[in-house]
């Protein structure tokens, strides 16, 4: 009855070795705080922003990713607020002249718009320490290089929400834009929800702010669209609050209404000269870029890779640097992929290691998937290998060093199967005389003859040919 | 110390007088004329600067500027020193960090005694507004100096110092320096780095040296000017000035700005006539130009300034330095009282006008309407220098007014500005020289006449300055009755 | 004309507190001001653009190499008041 209306306005905080508009290091993640500061960071009186241009680079990089138009002039504002984590009592923004305009995403064949994409500088951090009747402020952040996106309000479910985030996580990281993760704060979202009858106006929106997980995201929406349908089949009217997410009690809340809203008196930042985007700096920009997530899927399906493995892996930038090291050294694709969402994974996840920090190499991966390919080794016999070649190990010395290389020497298989057929009689009569299961128990002893180490079809094959033979 | 920073610089790099006397003289005389309010604070490292100065030469240096103390404007960052603004809300603020334009000062072997009176975040046109006193004018010390560089204009005009800097956003270099008989500059925007000048306009605001003779000008300007990574509104040009000191003026184009021209006082009035004479003396051609936008300069150059500095005043909250009003818990309050306590009359009014000018609804009639105002004027100033190399005005309609006298109306404070808004509107290079003396009360009053260059030839304004001097054999440049 | 609403509400977008007689006072003052102001309004500005910054640069950008840091000596020196590293401040809300 009802449709949900769903935009998003993520932040993403840039990869740079300074902030946006100093040259204050950016490594402050972690460390104590006010340590990570210069005389711009902190506002002091007589200092001037200077515009990082791998800010700039990223920027356009970013929209060139999303189809963005990039190309044209494009300045900074001031956006006026007074509050303890912007130490000027203003941000500097883009307001009507943002870098990137008009692009957008495909969420599962779905066609979502990206209104625009600017820079600004982060503010710092506040703490608000229980029972006390002050706070503590932390500037390390403040002047950090965030680039914020602003989607047209084209998302339809909480799940698609979701999805959306995911992808540009992906497209940032896959270019190197953005760590993008939201557990260290490099990757935030505010979430704007209504409600509306098909045919009908858009409802009054409600915004969520502060959103510092995908499954919050996800959470608050689904929430906020109960809460909304509740409001709305009760015959009342949805209010256009800013909602903060309670994540101990799963909820939203209500943080600013209406009437609070800020005057931001914006008005161009005389102290930068407005940048100019020229078709050949775009170029620049377009010839450097990293491979986007969609291509690489791509490649990855022309491969040999499964549609739904190719998407997994393209997606996820450790996977796809991995895998594409690994094929480098001659291993089959899909195999390699089974292997990496399969086992590989289940052990990362067990001990809560990232791929990224184990010590298994792409090299390594690649011999082990070589050997099984060749049939060095059963497959089997890898899986029982693998625990030690995630610590480090190469599988091939292993293999070596315990001679555990499979007998593929028919003859010495078939001295084998001949000696227990000799040593067999009764069983062998069994066999001929028509129970072909018994045959099981002379293939366990060849198998024990030869330390396990045949491969299963080739012992079957000759026992059972010779078996057949002596009849 | 009334000798000019060329010869106190050629004297030491002769060996012939040490920096560390010099710093002694500077700081005698500041001592000696303390009741003229020029200065805020005493740099506290003067004499180890000085005396590292000494340890350069003595290595084989010899820089620009070697040895001559200098004042500069207490809203110039200076590590160490105390860089208040003329506002209680900075009393005790000292910077952790030094000013481009202060750090080529001391690269260039200068030695900076003292930080200069000014009128409070430089908003004002008398030295009035300052939190620390207002400084007096060395020629009548009943009388305002100017402003808002009246410290840095008095240091110099006194003899505490021969050089000085001062910032000028609507004049506020130019108009002290002709109520008080010394020269004062104002480069090209961009000319001069702002990297460490306190922001109150910064679309307007540039650091510029006040001197007594036009080879220091020179001399201070080639030490200065030059682009700054630091500034990403500096330009890249090289400062050429001491060569400019020899260029005449013959064959140059003058035009008189005729609406200027009306309004001022008999003395002004005299310092123009006499100014035309020695042009055409000099075997310059000297014709009138009008302006028609001249009128509307104040009020676009207000409403263009007030919004700005709405926005850098901002950060004067008492967070995370400066003053904090004592004992308000709640955010906002604190913010709110510190501010309240810390500004003050006239920093008040103009941030009011300022958030006034950029609120929602009153943008486009007021802050977009004086951007626009400031394209007409800028492009006005463009037509007339079509068929004119120099345009020349009073600096200032009259001579240096009475202390109080107009604190109660900020029209009549505002409207002194008239002649010199313009010039920081288009962003042009002025000059303003010593051209005359006006007899009020019995007592002789300095009168400036200004020179307006295109942007980027401030250096023609120094030839035009070297000129005059010559041509009047520096009859304008006097020392005050003290 | 600014009334004496507009007044509260600009000294509160402009973080000023101000005593009743101060308000008046400098209320009066900005409308005379304005007043005299408004000779620019009567100006014929159409089709004439904004002049935001006097000199037409564009492109200013720098590299992404790191300058210094202020040392935590000069942090403590500039904060008005400080507790474990952190600046403290009045009780915040947050935004």
């Amino acid at each position: 009855m009802f449709r949900a209306v769903i935009g998003l306005e993520v932040h993403l905080q840039l990869s740079t070795r300074t902030k946006m508009f100093s040259r204050c290091r950016a490594d402050y993640f972690g460390e104590e705080p006010n340590t990570f500061t210069d005389p711009l960071t902190l506002g002091l009186p007589g200092t001037l922003p200077t515009i990082n241009r791998e800010a700039v680079e990223l920027a356009l990089m970013f929209g060139l990713a999303l189809g963005c138009d990039v190309e044209g002039f494009t300045q900074f504002h001031r956006k006026n607020y007074f509050y303890p984590d912007a130490p000027k009592n203003y941000q500097i923004s883009q307001y009507d002249r943002p870098i990137a305009r008009d692009g957008h995403l495909m969420v599962g064949g779905r066609r979502i718009g990206i209104r625009r994409a600017h820079l600004e500088d982060d503010a710092g951090k506040l703490i608000h320490p229980t029972y006390a009747d002050y706070s503590l402020l932390d500037l390390n952040r403040a002047g950090m290089p965030l680039i914020e996106m602003v989607t047209e309000p084209d998302l339809g479910t909480p799940e698609e929400a979701r999805e959306f985030l995911h992808l540009v996580r992906a497209i940032a990281q896959a270019l190197g834009v953005s760590d993008a993760n939201p557990e260290e704060g490099k990757m935030r979202c505010d979430v704007n929800v209504s409600l509306h009858r098909p045919g009908e106006p858009f409802g009054t929106k409600v915004e969520v702010k502060n959103l510092n997980s995908f499954k919050s995201v996800q959470r608050s929406l689904e929430y906020e669209i109960a809460r909304q349908t509740r409001v709305l089949e009760d015959g009342g009217r949805v209010t256009q609050d800013t909602m903060g997410w309670d994540e101990g009690g799963q909820r939203t809340f209500v943080m600013r209404t209406k009437e609070e809203e800020s005057d931001y008196r914006y008005f161009p930042e005389p102290d930068l000269p407005p940048l100019v985007i020229t078709p050949e700096w775009v170029e620049r920009v377009r010839a450097a870029m990293p491979e986007l997530p969609a291509a690489k899927e791509r490649r990855l399906a022309l491969a040999g890779l499964r549609e739904a493995d190719a998407f997994t892996v393209a997606y996820d930038v450790e996977l796809s640097r991995f895998l594409d090291e690994a094929m480098t050294h001659g291993a089959d694709a899909q195999k390699l992929a089974n292997w990496l969402l399969g086992d590989v994974t289940g052990w990362l996840s067990e001990r809560g290691t990232p791929l990224e920090r184990s010590r298994l190499t792409p090299a390594h991966l690649a011999a082990l998937v070589r050997l099984v390919d060749g049939a060095a080794i059963t497959g089997k016999m890898a899986k029982d290998l693998l625990p030690e070649v995630m610590e480090g190990a190469d599988p091939e010395v292993l293999v070596r060093e315990r001679g555990l290389a499979v007998v593929t020497d028919t003859a010495e298989i078939e001295a084998a199967v001949a000696r227990v057929v000799e040593a067999n009689p009764a069983v062998v009569a069994n066999i001929r005389a028509g129970n072909a299961k018994a045959v099981n128990a002379l293939f366990g002893q060849v198998m024990r003859e030869l330390g396990g180490k045949a491969k299963p079809e080739l012992v079957r094959d000759l026992l059972g040919a010779r078996v057949a033979v002596d009849g | 110390m009334f000798e000019s920073a060329t010869t106190l610089s050629a004297a030491v790099l002769r060996g012939e007088r040490r920096p560390t006397d010099l710093v002694e003289e500077a700081l005698s005389a500041a001592e000696a004329r303390a009741h003229l309010g020029a200065l805020i604070s005493l740099v506290p490292d003067a004499r180890e600067q000085a005396a590292r100065v000494e340890a350069r030469l003595a290595a084989g240096e010899t820089p620009l500027l070697a040895g001559v103390p200098v004042v500069v404007k207490d809203n110039l960052n200076l590590r160490g020193s105390r860089t208040t603004c003329g506002s209680r809300i900075l009393s005790s603020y000292v910077s952790p960090y030094t000013a481009t334009v202060v750090r080529r000062l001391q690269d260039a072997g200068a030695v900076i005694v003292a930080k200069g009176n000014m009128d409070e975040f430089a908003m004002g046109s008398s030295n009035e507004t300052s939190a620390f006193g207002p400084a007096r004018n060395p020629w009548d010390v009943s009388r305002v100096p100017g402003g808002s560089s009246g410290g840095s204009a008095v240091a110099v005009a006194a003899g505490v110092v021969p050089l000085s800097l001062g910032s000028d956003t609507g004049g506020s270099i130019r108009q002290p320096a002709a109520m008080t008989g010394v020269y004062g500059f104002k480069p090209t925007y961009g000319r001069v780095s702002r990297y460490g000048l306190v922001a109150y306009a910064s679309s307007l605001d540039q650091v510029g040296p006040f001197a007594r003779t036009a080879s220091d000008l020179a001399l201070s300007l080639d030490a200065i000017v030059g682009p700054d990574d630091l500034d990403a509104t500096s330009l890249d040009t090289a400062p050429r000035f001491r060569e400019a000191l020899a260029r005449d003026v013959r064959g140059l184009r003058f035009a008189f700005v005729r609406e200027a021209l009306a309004g001022n006082t008999s003395g002004v009035d005299a310092a123009m006539a006499r100014t035309r004479e020695v042009l055409e003396g000099l075997g310059a051609t000297v014709t009138e130009v009008s302006l028609p936008t001249l009128e509307y300069g104040v009020a676009a150059y207000y409403l263009v300034a007030t919004p700005e500095a709405s926005s850098n005043l901002a950060r004067y909250d008492g967070m995370v330095y400066g003053s904090r009003a004592a004992g308000v818990r709640e955010v906002n309050a604190s913010m709110s009282a510190t501010r309240g306590e810390g500004f003050g009359t006239e920093v008040k009014r103009r941030v009011l006008m300022g958030t006034y000018a950029l609120s929602s609804g009153y943008y486009d009639a007021y802050y977009s309407k004086a951007m626009k105002v400031r394209r007409l004027v800028a492009d006005d100033l463009a037509r007339a220098f079509a068929d004119a190399d120099v345009l020349v005005t009073p600096t200032s309609p009259f001579p240096a007014f009475r202390i109080g006298e107009r604190m109660d109306d900020p029209v009549a404070m505002y409207a002194a500005d008239v002649d010199t808004v313009i010039a920081n509107l288009a962003g042009i290079p002025a000059v303003s020289v010593p051209a005359g003396f006006e007899t009020l009360d019995g007592r002789e009053l300095p009168v400036g006449v200004q020179f307006l260059a295109p942007a980027l030839a401030d250096e023609l304004l120094v030839s035009v300055a070297a000129a005059f001097e010559a041509a009047t054999s520096g009859a304008f440049l006097r020392e005050p009755p003290l | 004309m600014i009334d004496a609403p507009e007044m509260e509400h600009l000294k509160k977008l402009a973080r000023l507190s101000l005593t009743e007689e101060e308000t008046a006072h400098l209320q009066g003052d900005l409308n005379r001001i304005l007043g005299y102001f408004e000779k620019i309004s009567g100006l014929d500005t159409d089709g004439v653009e904004e002049m935001p910054r006097p000199v037409a640069l564009v492109n200013v950008t720098r590299s992404d190499e790191p300058g210094d840091l202020l040392s935590s000596g000069d942090v403590a020196s500039v904060a008005v008041e400080r507790q474990d590293g952190f600046f403290r401040v009045p009780r915040t809300v947050d935004q």
